[in-house]
């Protein structure tokens, strides 16, 4: 593996004819499609869903700023906050306010509004405005504060007196025209700079089919693509951007369920799968096979936990249980045909080694469901403890961030040696977008996924 | 006070600049022979004092040979005499798997013991450190290119005096002085912050023999190199000096602007048969040329946003960025103007990432070309320079 797996790759899938611009132009919207709806994006209220969370911090972090953020590695910069200390007793932060930062609604940001937002949020902390700064108690010693804080759920946010939600980043909310969408406007004395684009429109709800007719037909500059759209994608002319591998694909028993207590069992159904056809032919191999929960790019130890078929080893184990395998039900997600076919190639796989399981697209009462989680990277010690919490996996042993890699690859060895979770593969967050899209200085995606948007710019329509 | 962290962490900034500019060799790998010491101390405290193992090594990060190299002997001497090979009467070494893998925020070491069916997994880690590469080969072409110096924040322009550098980012004004094949840091002085920022700055430095002038947005400010580095700045705009009088940034923009012509990236002027040209690289992605009077005589529509004048024993060349596409690498290329056509004097040389400033020196002589490369995350200027010999 090359350090360049370590970039974040975006392909030009083909060079437009006759562009000529280099540097950024200012003006245009950005017109963006999702599938999923996000109807709120009050930081004080998040989905329970995986990917519409996935999908909010997407949104919210082209509003709302955190007092710190993380860079690409992971480690905590300045956000709002232009500095921070600790007191020498552990307990005590404060963190000192960026001046001259104005919310959307032209008023300041000062320690008062830092408190507003984060006292909702920081439970159990005693928080309180201080002269330039929000000064944060903790109960005990928390060295992983400025880590949490860098988490879009400790935006800082105010209610403007129109009942409009304000922040401070790059893009400021505006009306919205028709059906589940978000608009978007430039955020013109924002502190970074205003952004190249005067506006982002985003149409949610739409299917991933039709989000391709509207890229074809130029209602629409990025849409999301499915790994199997890929390839026609790009030879229709789009080009396609990629994150790194950050979404997990994985099967998750379900601990309640009597049918699969036995560790044998599962462990048979994990040993069971091909995932090297499902990757080169469903997923057209577009990200990675795992058998991790957290993927090598982000933990350097995903190759520890080799994918391995053993249908003999799962043959035995299948035939070691003391009773007959009753038939299982795998619930995967109806809105989505791809993940249907996976589950049908998955059940496929089972009964080679005397399994049966039943696909359905209903969750409630399956024994199995095939999950997408994306990775709340780039930290693995946050990332591991986010995704077990999410799956509703017991975290008790999981070590608190910030935690050394060591103890967060015996906490993930342990989690994958129970079987609960089965890792299938790790996916990248995939769009196509018009060539007229361009970024600088900064990719149009982060590493994690993170929507770039404030440094993307629009090629003019007559190039 | 502890865990502190800063935006414009000045004396962190200096520091930073310092090592990258000086390199880290030195210290990446005695924090890479650490590491592997630290694994093989793990390993020691777990194992049986009898126990004895066989030691293979898979290098599955981008550290080169030499690194690798390293932490073999390290981890190999911290462990002594408990590697060996099978003689085939002492008892059977285990077997003891190195892996040098990496993440986003560092490099990784792992090691597996394989004593029993259980088997022991260590892991050991260290940060990831900027590392400098060598500068790019001298290119043999009519246009050359010198590599000057490289920070991991953005460079607006930078001035060689004898053997320093003046440097400006949207922080600081920089004094370097040369040591032996580096910059070290001189001098350093903190910019008044602006109010707002730009997502595509600009900036300008003119030395004029010991005195010095910045232009920013919304600012500009005088000082001198000599005998210590002083400045003073006033908040307000000024015209630029662009080879075109009254021209100044639009106020939170990345262009230029003048009354009667419209906004533009960056202007030269040039000189064919006797008669001076000014060109302005417009925003549409044309660039004008205009006569005396600033009366548009020609276009060019094959240009990129960025233009430079030089002026040189062979004449005056226009030195141009080219259309990118979608690519993430500039091209620059130099022209002359013979009866108002575009001829290309050079052949293109491809840069290391986009031009985020091209400039004409003081002198007009060469030009400086500020590249960012994607991939790293790194700012490199280079001292442009069309070489008449060829």
């Amino acid at each position: 593996m090359k350090h360049t797996c370590f970039r974040l790759i975006v392909v030009a899938s083909s060079l437009a004819a006759g562009i000529v611009e280099c540097r950024p132009h200012y003006g245009g919207t950005l017109r963006v499609e999702m599938r999923t709806i996000i109807r709120d994006l009050s930081p004080a209220d998040w989905p329970a869903a995986p990917v519409e969370s996935a999908s909010k911090d997407r949104l919210m972090k082209l509003v709302f700023e955190r007092l710190v953020e993380l860079d690409d590695a992971g480690t905590p910069q300045p956000g709002l906050a232009f500095t921070w200390t600790q007191d020498p007793d552990g307990l005590g932060w404060r963190f000192y306010l960026r001046p001259n930062v104005r919310f959307h609604d032209g008023s300041e940001l000062t320690p008062a509004s830092g408190v507003e937002s984060l006292a909702g949020t920081l439970r159990g902390c005693e928080v309180m405005a201080g002269d330039g700064s929000v000064l944060i108690r903790t109960p005990q010693p928390r060295p992983d504060l400025p880590l949490e804080l860098a988490s879009t759920r400790h935006s800082i946010w105010r209610r403007a007196p129109d009942g409009r939600l304000a922040g401070t980043g790059p893009f400021r909310t505006s009306g919205c025209s028709s059906g589940p969408c978000l608009q978007l406007v430039a955020n013109a004395d924002c502190w970074r700079g205003r952004p190249f684009l005067d506006g982002v429109s985003i149409q949610m709800g739409r299917s991933l089919r039709d989000q391709m007719l509207d890229l074809e037909l130029g209602k629409a500059e990025i849409v999301e693509v499915a790994p199997d759209a890929v390839r026609l994608a790009a030879q229709r002319g789009a080009r396609i951007w990629r994150s790194m591998p950050n979404v997990l694909v994985a099967l998750l028993l379900d601990a309640a369920r009597p049918s699969t207590q036995d560790r044998r069992l599962r462990e048979a159904v994990a040993l069971a799968m091909d995932r090297s056809s499902v990757h080169n032919v469903l997923l057209q191999n577009q990200g990675e096979i795992t058998c991790a929960v957290l993927p090598q790019w982000m933990s350097g130890f995903a190759f520890l936990h080799p994918p391995a078929q053993n249908l003999d080893r799962a043959r035995q184990l299948v035939a070691s249980l003391a009773s007959p395998v009753p038939p299982l039900t795998l619930a995967c997600d109806s809105s989505d045909p791809l993940a249907q076919l996976i589950a049908d190639r998955i059940a496929l796989d089972a009964h080679e080694v005397g399994i049966t399981i039943h696909t359905s697209t209903l969750r409630s009462g399956a024994d199995v469901s095939l999950v997408q989680l994306p990775t709340p990277g780039p930290r693995p010690d946050v990332a591991l403890v986010e995704m077990v919490r999410a799956l509703g996996l017991n975290d008790e042993k999981l070590p608190a961030p910030p935690a050394g890699l060591r103890a967060v690859q015996a906490a993930e060895s342990l989690l994958l040696g129970d079987y609960r979770i089965i890792p299938l593969f790790h996916l990248p967050a995939l769009y196509a977008s018009s060539t007229r899209v361009r970024s600088w200085n900064t990719r149009g995606l982060a590493v994690d996924g993170t929507w770039r948007f404030e440094d993307l710019w629009l090629e003019s329509e007559e190039n | 006070m502890i865990g502190q962290r800063t935006s414009r962490p000045r004396w962190a900034l200096t520091l930073a600049i310092a090592l990258s500019v000086a390199g880290t060799l030195m210290a990446e790998e005695s924090a890479l022979q650490r590491c592997a010491m630290e694994l093989a101390r793990q390993i020691l405290q777990q194992a049986a004092e009898t126990e004895r193992w066989t030691l293979t090594v898979t290098n599955m990060s981008s550290l080169g040979e030499a690194d690798v190299r390293v932490v073999r002997e390290a981890f190999e001497a911290e462990l002594r005499g408990r590697l060996t090979t099978h003689d085939g009467e002492s008892a059977l070494p285990s077997a003891l798997r190195l892996a040098i893998s990496e993440n986003m925020m560092g490099f990784v070491l792992i090691a597996q013991t394989q004593t029993d069916e259980a088997g022991r997994t260590y892991v050991s880690e260290w940060p990831r450190t900027q590392r400098e590469s060598s500068p790019a080969a001298p290119l043999r072409l009519a246009l050359n290119l010198h590599p000057l110096f490289r920070q991991s924040y953005p460079i607006l322009d930078v001035v060689p005096i004898g053997e320093r550098l003046l440097v400006l980012d949207p922080a600081n004004v920089s004094l370097y002085k040369r040591k032996e094949d580096r910059w070290e840091i001189g001098q350093l002085l903190p910019l008044p912050q602006s109010a707002a920022l730009i997502r595509d700055p600009r900036g300008r430095l003119i030395i004029e023999g010991s005195s010095f002038r910045v232009y920013l947005p919304g600012q500009h400010c005088a000082g001198t190199v000599d005998p210590s580095l002083g400045m003073d700045c006033i908040a307000g705009d000024a015209d630029w000096p662009l080879d075109i009088d009254g021209a100044g940034l639009a106020p939170g923009r990345n262009f230029f602007e003048r009354e009667n012509l419209p906004p533009f990236y960056s202007g030269a002027r040039t000189s064919s048969a006797g008669q001076s040209f000014l060109i302005l690289a417009g925003q549409e992605g044309t660039a004008h040329i205009l006569d005396r009077t600033l009366k548009r005589v020609a276009a060019f529509h094959a240009w990129g946003d960025d233009v430079a004048g030089i002026k040189t024993s062979c004449g005056e060349q226009v030195v141009v960025t080219l259309p990118r596409g979608a690519s993430d690498y500039d091209t620059v290329q130099a022209f002359e103007i013979p009866d108002l056509r575009a001829v290309a004097v050079t052949s293109p040389i491809k840069l290391p990432g986009v031009v985020t400033a091209l400039w004409s020196t003081t002198t007009r002589d060469n030009a400086v070309v500020v590249v960012f490369d994607v991939d790293t995350g790194t700012y490199e200027a280079y001292m442009l320079s069309v070489d008449c010999g060829r």
